[in-house]
């Protein structure tokens, strides 16, 4: 995409960034670690140096994973900075993911003490107010006294997709009709994102693309679809885009009376084939898509390999990266959770 | 110096009994590369079974990482190698190591955990400071759309204390007012999303509403100011408990360092053991080991198993069933060659046998690099800075440590040029001892052998000429002591390649020399350049022919036609290669002239101004602005010229590294 010198810097930074990315071998040291405390040290020589410093000061794991956030959110915004500026639009839709979730943990608040009568008092500065979002405050919204205050607060802003979820609040007493209009919305800027480039480049972002709508797709058919019976509910999980899953398999999945062998249909899609028999149990499901997702990313680091080898820049390097990256903290925070909450006072085990 | 040191390999038979000491003194020795006796490399392997460990080597590592990270959590330093003695290591009681760890774990997570605590209390005292400052003032009810609700009421002056506590857990402030008789008069500002929980406190302190009090009007920064102190507060008890962590993993110092000790200690000596091979009676080791060395560990190994113990020696020297990528390479150099030898590996490791360029790269280097950045000025600018850098890193080691070293050595390298070229920071302090390169470049002309540029693009050809026909002459050198005798001959470094090189620089002289206007004579090009280009025509069928003889590869005519085809690409590639290559010396003169020039455009620039200041200024500039670019520009194109056109013609890497199990190194 265009000459080199516009974008060698751009790529060179990506290239940098893409080889401080944790190995493998690095997760599996920590997850020999007992402790929070031992295992951030691990960090040190890491792009995560700044966690030990945080957990030290404060001891509180939450403000640890919020500046894990805010961290992914400056690295991106650096890459835009840098970026020219055809691929301004890009960056920033992989960025708003990151404003969509913390608008989503505000909104969750929010309902959390509107709806459900908890106290939030201890929630709410873990919100990334670093993270600005568009047209509202993440204040006004945790704060919002009620319903019509807080849609009123959304209108006219990218937001405003929840408020027919919204609406219904009161009889379905859950954010989930909202949160589905959220990340469809978010997926839907995102391919819109990928069809201003040309060729193959636009081929193969849309490919990424297509990969995680795909796996966000399996993910609700396997963690969502089967503990809701409303069949129009079931139908709406699904996210156009993906190219592995279409909507007419959430039309038959209602209808399929061998769930086992819907799955397995699904799954050689994806190149895997499960004993489904066993994939009753939700730790077998985590397993199936977290192979889903090690099979996506071999995708995502093959580009990077590929443009590293032939030096020419591709948009798609920015998505393989930046998504890499999302899953690489996710992973962290999952495991500093798994080792605060289950394996400190149990010798070391999980 | 110039070959890598010569390497000896033990096999030695020991019994059983015996193993355990002569574990600890090779670990102590530490000079022993070892391989795996049970592995394909060994004739005997079949016959040998593994050493049982009762602990695992993966286990070790985890314990000494976890004390390593508590270590590094309480900036504590790990106990230098030189303090490792394995006569001291004791049996490692991995599950009571692992108690002791975790419960200093535990002990930290309490700590952590009031921590947290406090935390929370920061975040909601910084909630209402964040809600308190967007006041201009308070005085009476919040706006309609604030976020925070203000009130005022009366709460009996007993249950002051207990009011506050209850308040704790919310972001809330108060501001007390005048007592009268029983009552005191109070502001209560709190987050509205609260309302139902305050006004459950407010019930319980039969919370009495008044009007909002005068004296309790205005105290806006007032509060802004005690919530500020409150959670500097919170955060300097936060720092105590942070220290109280440090100091709970300070206490057990010296537990840590004994047992990291021991820990590391064992983990060498079970790797040691793993390349061990095992029958019902003996243990069987084999390894590489630097020739000096090999009385020293015969007489350890004698001396430890009172003799009863078979070794036997191997030189991998003339051995045709020993492959050299197989020998681990050990350089041995001065510690003044070192940064040359850590480019020399940076590139790749020389094969065993090969030629060791660290001194012959030292030279070159330093010569280009100094062509190129000829000031003294400058140079003593680098020399001071590489120093400095060195002296910084000299107990931590490693790269940058190398790298300060090299940046002096070219600071010295720039020095002498400058003095040869009479140029220090761009002034011509005192007269050049070879030729004034600014004046040359600035169109006067020099005198003596180098009176223009076109002379100073004379000097880095015949250097280039000089560093190419030394990468043949090495080539020939390593093809004779590795036997390559096909190699010898046809490689387009090697004898004919070389030959073929001599004639086209002799030709190429006598052209320039006759003005551009004539070559030599029939006789001499024909020796000089045709003799050689022909031979070349036999290399393919040679290949043929040994791979006939070996595989039984079939002859076809048309082979005729592929050989002639490789023949005329082999002579393209050998001219175009050899003039590219020759001309790539260039640079040198390129940089050179561009180090100059920069030089004189800063000196015109700072003409420019009347202020003296100004002037100085500039020239402090342009001077701290050649150093660093062009510094960088010659350290990289002295490195490429050494990596592309000299060791291209010569260097045989793919070597396997010397890495001995020592305590003494860490791995």
């Amino acid at each position: 995409m265009g000459s080199v010198s516009r974008y060698s810097y751009i790529n060179a930074r990506l290239h940098a960034l893409i080889s401080t990315l944790l190995t493998e071998d690095f997760f599996i040291r920590m997850e020999r670690t007992p402790s929070v405390d031992e295992s951030l040290y691990f960090f040190q020589s890491t792009p995560y140096s700044f966690m030990p410093g945080i957990y030290a000061r404060t001891g509180d794991l939450k403000s640890v994973e919020k500046s894990l956030t805010t961290y992914l959110f400056n690295e991106i915004r650096h890459l835009r900075r840098h970026a020219p500026t055809e691929l301004h639009p890009l960056i920033a839709v992989l960025s708003g993911r990151i404003r969509y979730d913390a608008f989503k943990s505000s909104l969750r608040l929010w309902y959390d003490q509107s709806f459900r009568k908890r106290s939030i008092d201890d929630y709410t500065e873990y919100i990334p107010r670093e993270i600005p979002l568009e047209g509202v405050s993440a204040d006004a919204i945790i704060n919002a006294p009620d319903q019509e205050a807080l849609a009123a607060l959304l209108r006219g802003t990218p937001y405003a997709v929840v408020l027919p979820g919204l609406e219904k609040l009161q009889e379905s007493r859950t954010l989930l009709v909202s949160e589905l209009a959220l990340e469809e919305d978010y997926y839907r800027r995102l391919v819109d994102a990928a069809e201003s480039f040309r060729g193959e480049e636009r081929m193969r972002i849309k490919r990424l693309i297509a990969g995680e709508i795909d796996e966000v797709n399996l993910g609700r058919l396997m963690r969502m679809a089967p503990h809701l019976h409303d069949e129009r509910l079931i139908e709406s999980l699904h996210i156009a885009g993906g190219k592995r899953i279409t909507a007419s398999d959430f039309t038959h999945f209602t209808r399929s009376s061998d769930k086992s062998l819907f799955y397995d249909e699904l799954l050689h899609r994806f190149g895997i084939s499960a004993p489904l028999g066993k994939m009753e149990k939700s730790l077998e499901y985590t397993k199936i898509l977290s192979n889903v997702s090690r099979s996506l990313d071999d995708e995502k680091k093959q580009l990077c390999v590929k443009t590293k080898v032939s030096s020419l820049f591709d948009a798609g390097l920015a998505v393989a990266y930046v998504r890499l990256r999302e899953r690489e903290i996710r992973r962290i925070t999952h495991l500093l959770n798994a080792q605060y909450y289950g394996k400190v006072n149990a010798g070391g085990q999980v | 110096m110039i070959f890598p040191q010569p390497m000896v390999r033990l096999t030695a038979v020991i019994l059983q009994r015996d193993m355990d000491e002569v574990t600890r003194k090779l670990l102590n020795l530490g000079v022993m590369d070892f391989i795996d006796a049970r592995g394909n490399e060994f004739s005997l392997a079949s016959k040998l079974t593994e050493i049982k460990q009762k602990i695992s080597g993966s286990d070790i590592g985890d314990l000494r990482s976890r004390i390593e990270n508590l270590m590094e959590s309480a900036h504590l330093p790990l106990p230098s190698p030189e303090t490792l003695d394995a006569e001291q290591l004791a049996a490692v009681d991995s599950q009571l190591v692992q108690k002791d760890l975790d419960n200093l774990a535990s002990e930290i997570r309490v700590i952590r955990d009031q921590q947290k605590d406090l935390q929370q209390d920061l975040n909601r005292k910084s909630e209402i400071l964040r809600q308190t400052e967007l006041f201009e003032q308070i005085s009476g009810q919040a706006p309609r759309d604030s976020a925070v609700e203000v009130i005022s009421g009366l709460v009996k002056k007993t249950r002051r204390e207990a009011f506050s506590l209850a308040l704790a857990a919310f972001p809330a402030v108060t501001q007390w007012g005048q007592p009268d008789e029983s009552d005191l008069a109070v502001m209560l500002l709190y987050l509205k999303r609260d309302q139902t929980a305050i006004d459950q406190i407010l019930d319980r302190f039969a919370w009495q509403a008044i009007e909002f009090p005068p004296e309790l009007r205005g105290h806006r920064d007032e509060i802004v100011e005690r919530l500020t102190r409150e959670i500097r507060d919170i955060e300097s008890r936060q720092k105590q408990l942070q220290q109280k962590a440090v100091e709970t993993v300070k206490a057990r110092e010296q537990w840590l360092r004994d047992s990291w000790k021991n820990l590391q200690m064992t983990g060498q000596y079970i790797r040691m053991q793993d390349s061990f091979g095992k029958t019902t009676e003996t243990i069987l080791f084999t390894g590489w080991i630097p020739r000096n060395l090999q009385s020293v560990t015969e007489k350890c190994i004698r001396e430890t198993t009172l003799g009863r113990c078979y070794l036997e020696w191997a030189k991998p020297d003339g051995d045709p069933s020993v492959s050299p990528e197989k020998v681990p390479v050990k350089l041995s150099h001065i510690p003044l060659l070192k940064p040359f030898q850590w480019l020399v590996q940076n590139y790749s490791t020389p094969r065993y046998g090969s030629i060791d360029p660290t001194v012959l790269v030292a030279f070159t280097y330093l010569t280009m690099f100094g062509l190129m950045f000829g000031d003294a000025g400058h140079g003593f600018v680098l020399m001071v800075l590489g120093a400095l850098t060195a002296l910084l890193n000299r107990k931590a080691g490693g790269t940058i440590y190398d790298l300060g070293r090299l940046i002096f050595w070219c600071g010295g390298a720039a020095i002498v040029t400058g003095i040869l070229f009479g140029s220090y920071f761009g002034y011509s302090w005192f007269p050049a001892l070879w030729f004034n390169y600014h004046g040359i470049v600035s169109g006067h002309e020099g005198h003596g052998l180098v009176s223009d540029v076109y002379d100073i693009l004379g000097i880095t050809i015949r250097l280039g000429i000089f560093v190419i026909g030394a990468g043949i002459f090495l080539n020939i050198v390593n093809r004779i002591r590795s036997k390559s005798w096909f190699h010898l001959f046809f490689d387009k470094g090697g004898l004919f390649g070389g030959w073929f090189y001599a004639g086209g620089v002799y030709t190429s002289y006598y052209f320039v020399q006759s003005g551009y206007k004539t070559l030599p004579s029939d006789e001499i090009m024909l020796f000089a350049v045709l003799i050689p280009a022909s031979v070349f025509v036999l290399k393919s069928p040679l290949e043929f022919f040994e791979e006939h003889k070996k595989h039984g590869k079939p002859f076809k005519a048309t082979l005729l036609m592929d050989w002639i085809m490789h023949w005329i690409v082999e002579l393209l590639e050998l001219f175009s290669g050899y003039l590219s290559n020759t001309l790539s010396f260039m640079r040198i003169a390129g940089l050179g002239i561009a180090h100059v020039s920069l030089m004189t455009a800063f000196f015109q620039i700072a003409g420019g101004f009347d202020s003296p200041l100004a002037s100085a200024l500039i020239l402090i500039f342009g001077n701290t602005l050649v150093i660093a670019l062009e510094g960088l520009s010659a350290g990289i194109q002295s490195l490429r010229l050494n990596y592309y056109e000299f060791f291209s013609k010569y260097f045989c890497g793919s070597g396997k590294v010397y890495e001995p199990i020592s305590l003494r190194r860490s791995n």
